[in-house]
This record gives structure tokens, C-alpha cells and sequence, in this order.
């Protein structure tokens, strides 16, 4: 069995949530994204793309230095949206989800889990 | 460019975390009764300051507790050494518990009085997002009521480590904790992201932010604003305890309590 490209998979997840997706980006932690999808075609993902890898880090510095473990994932809830971000594999990379707030939360979240290995096995490494 | 004032119309604080979040170099000159000090700042961090023949950090310390006097802020001029090497938030944090534990008045003004408009000018900010050099004694004053509604959100959820509600300066003003966690470190730390995230979002033209979670193999870290961005209400809780879906719940429901607690 082959492996499902990343194009494939992140193709997969977008139809999965529906009118509810607003982007999708496989990001490198030094910020640069190497695969994304977005509802809207003229969405330009690269500025998300470096802010949230700056978030990652941080997230995992603190969380370091406050001895409450190793970062898995985070969830920012905006009055527009949800912004799921999670690390891949060795956390060389992360994975970022951007939804509407009308999403269901549980879904996303499950999603993420359901595909996180996929799409680190998808990644060249 | 050169800034003058007097510390009655801006306390020293207040002027510091503005140098500290505006990310300014340059230096801080204060007089006060033939006594003279100086701060220097790099990119936002303290990284000197003198009073007399002394430097050092003990010497900030000192500085701080000034409640008088007048101030030049001179931008570009930077320090010909360093001899402060602590994160601007971290030398406030414990400037301010120094304070507390000598029982030093705090540096603190009139906020009912004008913020002189060049120093807001200088740090591009509008003067209502200037911090209250009021809030200290409001928010001790508060504190009693949170700290009950705190308690009361310990005895609802299993598996929690800290609840605490927190100021975007860092400093918590009431908390609880359950075994050997560091709330005040824990807050400053926790704060520091919760900036980035609000900075993010606002870049990003994402919306206004609501909440933060963060799951980690051990544990859940949850921040929420109170109402407005001044405050959030911080948890953290054992993963292995704790239903994500609950603690979402409760830390909207307790938000609410909190944010009605706090004067308008």
C-alpha cells in the first residue's frame, strides 16, 4: 500500500470539515510552511504560518521552565475562529488547522489525532 | 528624541513596562533631591542602571522604590556595560515583591490625573492603554472575593494543580494551588505567551482571543480573558484527572464569576 501524498491528505481533512475549514499548513518550525490548503485560494498562509511556529516555541520553552511536560498541542479560540496547532513526529514540524467557530471542537480535535501520524509519515525525513 | 516628566504624573513602574514593552533602548535618567539614577534599556530589556558610584541589579531594586522626582528618556543611547542580565518581567516581578515584603509605599501616581502626552506619543500608545497606577491597591482589594471563587472552582474540578487570576503584567492576584507549583512563576510564564498569542491573532487578523489551551503529556494549561484583556484566569490541571471538555466549561462559567467580582 502506498503512502497517500500530503496534498492528498490535507485534501482529505478540508472535504472532512466542510464549510467550516478556513486553512490547513504543514509548517517547519523554522516557520516556512511546506504544504497548506485553504478555503479561500488568495488566503496567503506564509505570515500564520511563521507567527504560530513562534507560538510553538514559546509554548514549549514555558512549559518547559514551569515542569508541566512536553507540548502536544494548542487551541486558541478567537471571536471569529478556531486555531488548532499540533507537532508532528520528533517536533521538527507542526500542523496547524484553522476553523470557524461554528466548527465542532471535538471533531477537529479527533481529526488531528486521527491524522497526525499520516501526515508525518507523508513528510520527507 | 528626549522625553521629559515628573514621577507624579507617571509612576516609575508604569514608565518601565511601557520601555520594557515598547522594546526601547535608550536611557532613563531620574533626579530627585540631589540623588540622580539611571536605567538603561536594550530592545526592551534592563540591562544597567546606576544611582551614584552603585550598579547593578540591587541598585534597580533601589530605583524602584522611587516615588518622586523627575525623569528624562532619552531614546538610541545605550549602556557602556552591562550589569543586569534578568528578563525585564522577571526584575518587575520581584521589584514589586521586594516592595511588598518592605512594606515601601508603591510607586505609585494620581491615576486620575493626565498622563503627559509625549510619553505616550513616544511609545505609539493611545493613553487608555497606559496601565493605572490605581490598580494595585484596587486589585488588593479584590483579591478577597477571588480568591473565594477560586477555592470554590478548586472543589469542583478533580485533577487541579493551579487556578489563578492574573494581570497582563504578569503578577497573579489571587490563586490557589495544589502541591509544589510556583503560581507567580507559572503566571509570569504563562503571560509571556498568552501575549504572543494575542499579538498573533490580532496580526493575523484572526479575531479577538477568547481562550488558550495548551495540552502537554502532563497537563492541561488553560487561559481565559475576564471580560476584558486585562485579566485572564489561568488553570492547569492534571491530564490524567481531568475531562477537557469539563474544565472548558468550568473555566467559562468561573470566568464569568470572576469577571463579575472585579469592579467596572
Amino acid at each position: 500500500m502506498t503512502t497517500p501524498s500530503l496534498e492528498d491528505i490535507l485534501q482529505d481533512i478540508q472535504n472532512q470539515l466542510g464549510s467550516d475549514f478556513i486553512a490547513t499548513d504543514v509548517v517547519g518550525m523554522d516557520g516556512l510552511s511546506i504544504a497548506g490548503r485553504a478555503a479561500n485560494p488568495n488566503l496567503d498562509s506564509t505570515a500564520a504560518a511563521a507567527r504560530f511556529a513562534m507560538v510553538m516555541k514559546l509554548a514549549s520553552n514555558v512549559t518547559e521552565k514551569i515542569g508541566m511536560g512536553d507540548v502536544e498541542d494548542s487551541l486558541v479560540t478567537t471571536t471569529d475562529a478556531y486555531i488548532l496547532t499540533r507537532f508532528l513526529g520528533d517536533g521538527s514540524y507542526y500542523w496547524g488547522i484553522t476553523v470557524t467557530i461554528n466548527a465542532t471542537l471535538g471533531l477537529v480535535r479527533m481529526l488531528m489525532s486521527e491524522y497526525a501520524n499520516q501526515i508525518w509519515e507523508a513528510l520527507p525525513h | 528624541m528626549a522625553v521629559q516628566g515628573d514621577l507624579s504624573e507617571i509612576s516609575l513602574i508604569n514608565l518601565i513596562q511601557l520601555n520594557c514593552q515598547s522594546e526601547t533602548t535608550g536611557r532613563l535618567t531620574l533626579t530627585d533631591q540631589g540623588r540622580q539614577a539611571q536605567v538603561f534599556f536594550e530592545s526592551g530589556e534592563i540591562v544597567h542602571a546606576t544611582l551614584g558610584q552603585r550598579s547593578g541589579q540591587e541598585v534597580f531594586y533601589e530605583i524602584l522604590e522611587w516615588c518622586s522626582g523627575e525623569f528624562v528618556l532619552e531614546a538610541g543611547i545605550p549602556a557602556s556595560t552591562r550589569t543586569i542580565h534578568t528578563s525585564c518581567s522577571d526584575l518587575l516581578l520581584h521589584g514589586l515583591h521586594r516592595l511588598d515584603e518592605k512594606g515601601a509605599p508603591q510607586p505609585t501616581t494620581n491615576s486620575q490625573q493626565p498622563l503627559p502626552e509625549d510619553v505616550g506619543k513616544l511609545f505609539g500608545l493611545e493613553k487608555s492603554t497606559l496601565p493605572h497606577s490605581g490598580d494595585t491597591r484596587m486589585e488588593a482589594t479584590m483579591a478577597q472575593n477571588m480568591q473565594e471563587i477560586l477555592t470554590e472552582l478548586g472543589k469542583e474540578v478533580a485533577g487541579l494543580l493551579t487556578a489563578a487570576v492574573v494581570g497582563m503584567d504578569g503578577l497573579p492576584i489571587a490563586d490557589i494551588s495544589r502541591g509544589a507549583v510556583d503560581v507567580e512563576q507559572v503566571s509570569a510564564q504563562m503571560t509571556l505567551l498568552i501575549k504572543l498569542v494575542e499579538t498573533t491573532t490580532e496580526k493575523l487578523g484572526s479575531g479577538t482571543v477568547q481562550d488558550y489551551l495548551l495540552t502537554t503529556d502532563k497537563a492541561y494549561l488553560l487561559l481565559r480573558f475576564l471580560g476584558n484583556t486585562q485579566y485572564y484566569l489561568g488553570i492547569s490541571a492534571d491530564r490524567s484527572q481531568v475531562n477537557l471538555g469539563k474544565i472548558r466549561l468550568y473555566s467559562r462559567v468561573y470566568a464569568q464569576k470572576l469577571a463579575a467580582a472585579m469592579p467596572q
